[in-house]
């Protein structure tokens, strides 16, 4: 590609611009500094790449409204514009439009850095070089073509450490070996699970196998138990059976049964029986009888006479009355006593007789009466008191007033003196306020004048000071006009400070007070004389007011007396009423009035008790006498004079007891008498019932009827023994094992051995069964369990789970590892592909440009930068290089670059300046070179050096005019 | 028995295959606790469901045409759940014919289980056949065999033979696939045309877990797998139940499985955003009659994909997805996703260009080898094949060398 011109509607300073390239391979740009080279170049680079908007706006043109250009650019013969504006952009070919994406294919799928990295470069990037090391080279060389920022060492990186946390040949911090770990773990418990479940059909054997042992075992266990059983009863019955055997034999010594009456035995005894007892009670009875007998007479020997025992229980009768009597009366006599004895003693106290007593008569509201004098009496006293004593003050209070009034009286001075006072200090007071205005007037005028006094000193020295100058200014100048004018200014300066002065003097300032006709001392003792005068009469004034309130209260007090004088009276009269009516009350105080009445009353009451008692007392002593009579006369006769009551109540308790005794002892007799006749009937009919049954047993008497009852008795308890030894057996055998019992002939300890070996032989069975049985049961267990378990299916679920998960990670594995494979190899091909070709080139051109001084290049290795080879083989590093030759290096490694890379993709070379440092040997050696290029590359160089500019006879010659007008605007 | 007798006979039954009774699903790395026992015991669901249509149905017969269980995973709890199931058909007077794959064949099992009397197995690889009897009268005989050792690889078909022409119904079971199909290991490989020419009322096919009819006159049916056990085994899955008389054949499909698998392969060229990729992923969503699980592939031109897969946002908008509808009672679950990217037009230079011949010149193999050589990951993994390894190491490096 190759571009054809170039049209700038607006770029930067460009405005309405047209360069046109088609008629020259190399087109040179000259222009000075600031003359829009560097803006052309972006402008080439906008219009095919692009720009982003904010860098965009630094290039948006202050002259004209319209942005961006196009660039027209032949490609394989072709012609093609691009316009870029702020509308975007837009292809056109020959024939029409070609839509926006074609331009990706117009420029090879170059990118603006990749444009910038192989086909631009300017003289900023010189000193590169110098730093360069086969990273950096590599770098830009690999840098072609990818995007932006992109670095094949940042993407190898990644790579490289995805794959190792992926991974690790060795150990297992990597997440497919740990996956392994765990998918092996897993795919071993599988296995295991799956074993077990292999053991299924030998299980299912065994079961069946042990099911088999078990019936077999069984069935023998029931023979022997059978066997084992028969023996064991043949053991128990064997006892048994010789011992009916025995009984057997005894039987056979007995007869037939005799004839014998029913139950003979026990109707004889219980004949018997009842005799014992009724001949033992007819004994009993007649010794009772006779003891009887015997205490009647007793008892009838101490009995009293019928008289005295009447009296004796008309007394007991009685008895009771007589004790209270007794007491009651003794009671009694004591109570009067004590009654006789109080009234002796009240009497002595009221002085009166009991017959005056008697006479007195006490209504119930005497009482209130005498209580209501007493109290008005205790109360008019009261008041008299309080009266008196009130008194007493008022007249002290009286004596007191009038006395300070006299007092102060004393102190009042004659009224005409203090008039003269009071007007000689009125005079005073009016003269003062007059002086005091005066003197305020007086500091005013003293106040202008000082101010007018400045004034005028200030026009006299002001005066003066114009003068001096005048006076040399007119010396000066020889002009006598002004020395004139000096003078005349002295003259009214000093004029008027002397007029002036004189005038304030002749002002009289009065500053005299007039003479005063009193003194201040003499206007305060006025002052002080007035005061004192006031106060007293004002003290005069409050003592009287006093002394008129108490005599009015002394006034009030006499009255009061005349009040309770009156009250007094009253109380006397109704005293003397009540004397009147109750005599014995004269000679006493009122106040002791109400005790002495009260006296009066219990005496009263003291009468009237003694005289009821005595009545009582009267009354009992009747009633006693004729009981009294009676217990002296049963004391007499049973000759203790002096009987108390309770001596006769004991003889009498003793009397009742004998006459109890006799009448007992002759109901028991009777009893007894007809109780024998009884028993000697049943005796009777007893001894006949037993001869019949002798009778009956063909016997005499009771000895030979027991002997053949005994006999009979002995028959009947063998057949029942031999009976009792059979009908269990008949239970425990049937017929025909019974008659094999009677016929076997096993002894005792031969069936016993038997019988424990059968025994030992059922328990081995029996643990042979168990063991069996739990076997069995142990078996089938295993068998349901692993017909049940899903353990398995789960397992294999997550195994086939974990499974995937690995092969995920090795996917990934296996996806960046051919990532890492293909990097390897693309960076591999492509160094050998360009690498040593742009070594190789930039050997050629550093020589050609250092006119064979230098020979050969050396790529820059990881330790050491470029290094250079002259003719006679001797190394340089870059570092050691001048700073021309080390630009020089940098354009041929450039050179060399775009050379290798425009064999693939041809578009215009860019230089901007890159030989700033040559000198001119050098640069028209450079000349040569680009021309050489241009042969199949188009060339864009920009520079700035005329000399430069000459040698490669610039076609474009860009001026400042532009710019200059931009400054001065 | 009359003539016109024979026109009125008419049998019933289930033809079903392929159950692989407690086989692992494929290409799942986890899943959430709450959906590990539903997805674990689908197979179980969907033969319990097997075994409830034939009851509901009251068939005479089931045929279960090879591949019972999975040879790798076969668990004793397996069968005795199958023993169970068909103990289960026995009380209802159903008779079951089975015959064993090259996924559960004879000598590969360890433990075999004997089954209730109404199960009748094939034997061994010769064709044998039972007579189904009812009512005292033979009305059909059902050939088959069943595979000895993991496969067999001639052709069945010339074995079989009609037997006792006065039995009205011949049904034929083969456990193999279509000679030519490249696509399946070539068990049993038949001729269409041969097996046509063979007199029988119906040919059950087993093998094919893609439910397929082979022809309809006889009808030659594969009836798929029960249940889809992986993403490429979409769709509905069952038997087929058959009513069978003289004159006519007829097939209904029922389906069996207790979960769905579907795939969605959504075109995300035009998704520039996050935002924009959250709704295309939410509209991904449609309520389902029973559990599905999902797997996505996005389609796009557009290298933007690629980053959102980098940089993990697919990923963690599924696990939100997932979180939202994996709770339902007919929940859904995204498994796993795919990108299938094509890069739009480009002209790759110098390094890039470099980059891409690079791929295609160096030895996978080679480059694999420090991990293939490793026993251990062999016996575990399955391989990834070339093609699929370069395609995703050339999305890997362009995903970095896009990067700005």
């Amino acid at each position: 590609m190759r571009f054809v011109k170039a049209d700038i509607y607006g770029f930067g300073k460009w405005v309405d611009q047209t360069f046109d390239f088609s008629s020259a391979q190399f087109n040179a740009f000259y222009g000075e500094n600031e003359s829009g080279k560097s803006t052309l170049q972006q402008f080439f680079l906008f219009v095919m790449f692009g720009l982003p908007p904010k860098r965009r706006q630094q290039f948006e043109s202050k002259y004209s409204s319209r942005f961006g250009g196009a660039l027209t650019v032949e490609q394989n013969g072709a012609l093609y514009t691009i316009e870029r504006t702020k509308n975007g952009v837009r292809i056109l070919t020959e024939d029409g439009e070609a839509p926006a994406t074609f331009l990706e294919e117009l420029l090879y799928g170059l990118t603006r850095e990749t444009y910038e990295s192989i086909y631009a470069f300017t003289a900023l990037q010189l000193s590169e070089i110098q730093q360069m090391k086969v990273q950096d080279l590599n770098d830009v060389l690999f840098s072609v073509g990818l995007t932006g920022s992109t670095s094949i060492y940042k993407v190898e990186k990644t790579l490289e450490q995805r794959l190792g946390s992926l991974y690790k040949a060795r150990g297992w911090k990597a997440e497919i070996n740990e996956q392994l770990k765990k998918v092996e773990t897993l795919a071993e418990e599988v296995r295991q699970l799956q074993h077990r479940e292999s053991t299924y059909i030998e299980k299912r054997a065994n079961v069946e196998e042990l099911k088999e042992t078990l019936q077999q075992l069984e069935m023998e266990q029931h023979q022997i138990e059978t066997t084992l059983h028969l023996k064991e009863k043949h053991l128990y019955a064997c006892k048994q059976k010789e011992a009916y055997l025995l009984l057997e034999k005894e039987r056979a010594a007995y007869g037939e049964i005799k004839p014998f009456p029913e139950e003979g035995i026990a109707r004889l005894e219980r004949l018997k029986d009842r005799l014992l007892p009724l001949e033992s009670e007819r004994n009993v009875l007649k010794q009772q009888l006779q003891q009887y007998e015997k205490a009647y007479e007793e008892a009838n020997a101490t009995l009293l006479s019928t008289d005295y025992h009447a009296l004796l229980q008309q007394f007991m009768k009685q008895k009771m009355t007589y004790i209270d009597l007794e007491k009651d009366i003794a009671h009694l006599t004591v109570q009067l006593k004590q009654i006789e004895e109080g009234l002796r003693e009240k009497l002595s106290e009221v002085s009166l007789t009991v017959e005056e007593i008697e006479d007195i008569i006490l209504p119930f509201h005497l009482d209130q009466t005498v209580q209501q004098i007493k109290e008005q009496a205790s109360t008019l006293q009261q008041e008299e008191a309080m009266l008196q004593d009130e008194k007493r003050t008022n007249q002290t209070e009286i004596n007191r007033l009038e006395k300070e009034i006299k007092d102060i009286n004393d102190q009042v001075i004659d009224e005409t003196f203090l008039e003269e006072r009071k007007t000689a200090n009125k005079r005073y007071e009016n003269e003062q306020m007059f002086y005091t205005q005066h003197a305020s007037r007086q500091r005013d005028i003293e106040a202008f004048t000082e101010k007018k006094r400045t004034q005028s000193n200030q026009i006299m020295y002001g005066a003066i000071v114009v003068a001096i100058i005048c006076a040399f200014i007119g010396w000066n100048n020889d002009m006598p006009i002004f020395m004139l004018f000096a003078g005349i200014l002295v003259i009214i300066g000093v004029g008027q400070k002397l007029y002036l002065q004189r005038l304030w003097d002749a002002v009289p300032i009065d500053t005299q007070h007039a003479t005063n006709k009193m003194t201040e001392q003499q206007y305060i003792e006025n002052e002080q004389i007035i005061q004192q005068q006031q106060t007293i009469h004002q003290e005069l004034f409050l003592l009287k007011n006093e002394l008129k309130k108490v005599l009015h209260a002394d006034l009030l007090l006499d009255n009061k007396w005349e009040a309770w004088k009156t009250k007094q009276t009253q109380l006397q009269d109704k005293i003397a009423t009540e004397t009147f009516q109750y005599p014995f009350l004269q000679q006493l105080e009122v106040y002791v009035w109400d005790t002495y009445i009260r006296y009066i009353r219990e005496v009263k009451e003291m009468l009237q008790t003694r005289s009821e008692l005595q009545n009582e007392l009267y009354t009992m002593e009747h009633t006693f006498a004729p009981l009294e009579k009676m217990r002296t006369q049963l004391g007499e006769h049973l000759g203790v004079p002096h009987v108390t009551v309770q001596q006769l109540e004991e003889m009498y308790e003793h009397e009742q007891r004998s006459i109890a005794k006799k009448e007992q002892a002759e109901r028991e007799m009777q009893e007894r008498q007809k109780a024998l006749m009884d028993i000697e009937e049943k005796i009777a009919t007893y001894r006949a019932e037993m001869k019949e049954l002798f009778a009956i047993a063909q016997v005499e008497n009771e000895n030979e009827f027991y002997t053949i009852a005994r006999e009979n008795e002995k028959i009947v308890s063998l057949d029942r023994e031999m009976k009792k030894y059979l009908s269990p057996l008949q239970l425990q055998f049937s017929e025909v094992e019974l008659k094999e019992l009677f016929a076997s002939t096993e002894s005792e300890e031969t069936l016993e051995e038997l019988v424990e070996q059968l025994r030992q032989e059922k328990m081995q069975n029996q643990t042979k069964m168990n063991d069996t049985h739990e076997r069995y049961v142990a078996v089938q267990y295993e068998v349901e369990q692993l017909e049940a378990s899903g353990i398995l299916s789960e397992k294999i679920y997550l195994l086939e789970m974990e499974k995937t998960k690995l092969t995920k990670w090795t996917n990934e594995w296996s996806v960046y590892k051919v990532a890492q494979a293909a990097l390897d190899e693309a960076k591999k091909r492509y160094q050998e592909k360009y690498f040593h070709a742009v070594i190789d080139k930039t050997s050629t051109f550093f020589e050609h440009i250092t006119q064979g001084k230098y020979v050969t290049v050396f790529a820059p290795t990881e330790k050491l930068p470029f290094q250079v080879e002259t003719e006679d083989q001797r190394r340089y590093r870059v570092d050691e290089l001048s700073k021309g030759t080390i630009d020089q290096l940098y354009v041929a490694l450039r050179l060399a670059m775009n050379v290798v890379m425009q064999e693939k993709i041809s578009v215009p070379l860019i230089i901007d300046d890159a030989f700033v440092h040559f000198d001119t040997v050098r640069s028209s050696q450079m000349v040569q070179l680009l021309r050489e290029i241009s042969v199949t590359q188009q060339v864009i160089l920009f520079t700035c050096k005329d000399y430069f500019a000459k040698q490669v006879q610039a076609t474009h010659i860009l001026t400042n005019v532009k710019m200059k007008e931009d400054v001065h605007a | 028995m009359k003539f016109g007798d024979t026109l009125k006979r008419q049998i019933t039954f289930i033809h079903a295959a392929d159950l692989h009774i407690d086989a692992p699903f494929k290409g799942m790395a986890t899943l959430p606790a709450s959906l590990f026992e539903a997805t674990q015991k689908s197979t179980y669901r969907a033969f319990d469901r097997l075994i409830e249509t034939a009851i509901e149905k009251q068939v005479d017969f089931v045929l279960i045409v090879g591949d019972l269980f999975d040879q790798d995973n076969r668990s004793l709890h397996a069968q005795i759940y199958v023993r169970d199931g068909f103990a289960q058909l026995e009380q209802y007077g159903i008779e079951v014919f089975v015959s064993y794959g090259n996924h559960d064949y004879v000598k590969g099992n360890k433990y075999p289980i004997s089954f209730t009397s109404n199960v009748h197995v094939f034997p061994g690889e010769d064709v044998t056949s039972f007579t189904y009897v009812k009512e005292n009268e033979p009305l059909a005989e059902i050939y088959g065999f069943s595979y000895e050792n993991r496969a067999v690889t001639e052709n069945k078909v010339p074995q079989y033979e009609r037997k006792d022409t006065s039995i009205p119904f011949h049904i034929a079971t083969l456990h193999g696939s279509l000679s030519g199909n490249d696509e399946h290991d070539p068990y049993a490989p038949f001729l269409l045309e041969e097996m046509k020419e063979k007199p029988f009322d119906y040919w059950a096919l087993g093998h094919i877990h893609t439910r397929t009819h082979i022809s309809d006159n006889p009808p030659i049916v594969y009836p798929g797998n029960i249940q889809g056990r992986h993403r490429k085994e979409t769709g509905e899955k069952g038997c087929y139940y058959c009513v069978m008389d003289k004159n006519d054949v007829s097939l209904t499909f029922i389906p069996l499985q207790s979960i769905l698998f579907v795939e969605h392969i959504i075109d995300i060229s035009d998704v520039q955003s996050v935002g924009q990729f959250e709704v295309v992923l939410e509209n991904l969503y449609q309520s389902a009659v029973q559990p599905q699980f999902n797997h996505v592939t996005f389609h796009s031109t557009n290298d933007y994909v690629l980053q959102l897969d980098r940089e993990g946002i697919i990923e963690d908008f599924i696990m939100l997805w997932n979180e939202q509808y994996q709770l339902l009672p007919n929940w859904q679950h995204i498994y796993d996703y795919k990108i299938d990217f094509h890069e739009a037009k480009s002209q790759d230079q110098f390094f890039i260009a470099e980059l891409r011949e690079s791929l295609k010149s160096i030895s996978i193999q080679d480059t694999l080898l420090p991990l293939w050589k490793e026993q251990n990951i062999r016996r575990h993994v399955e391989k990834m094949d070339e093609e699929t390894v370069v395609k995703e190491a050339e999305k890997l490096l362009h995903y970095y060398f896009s990067q700005t």
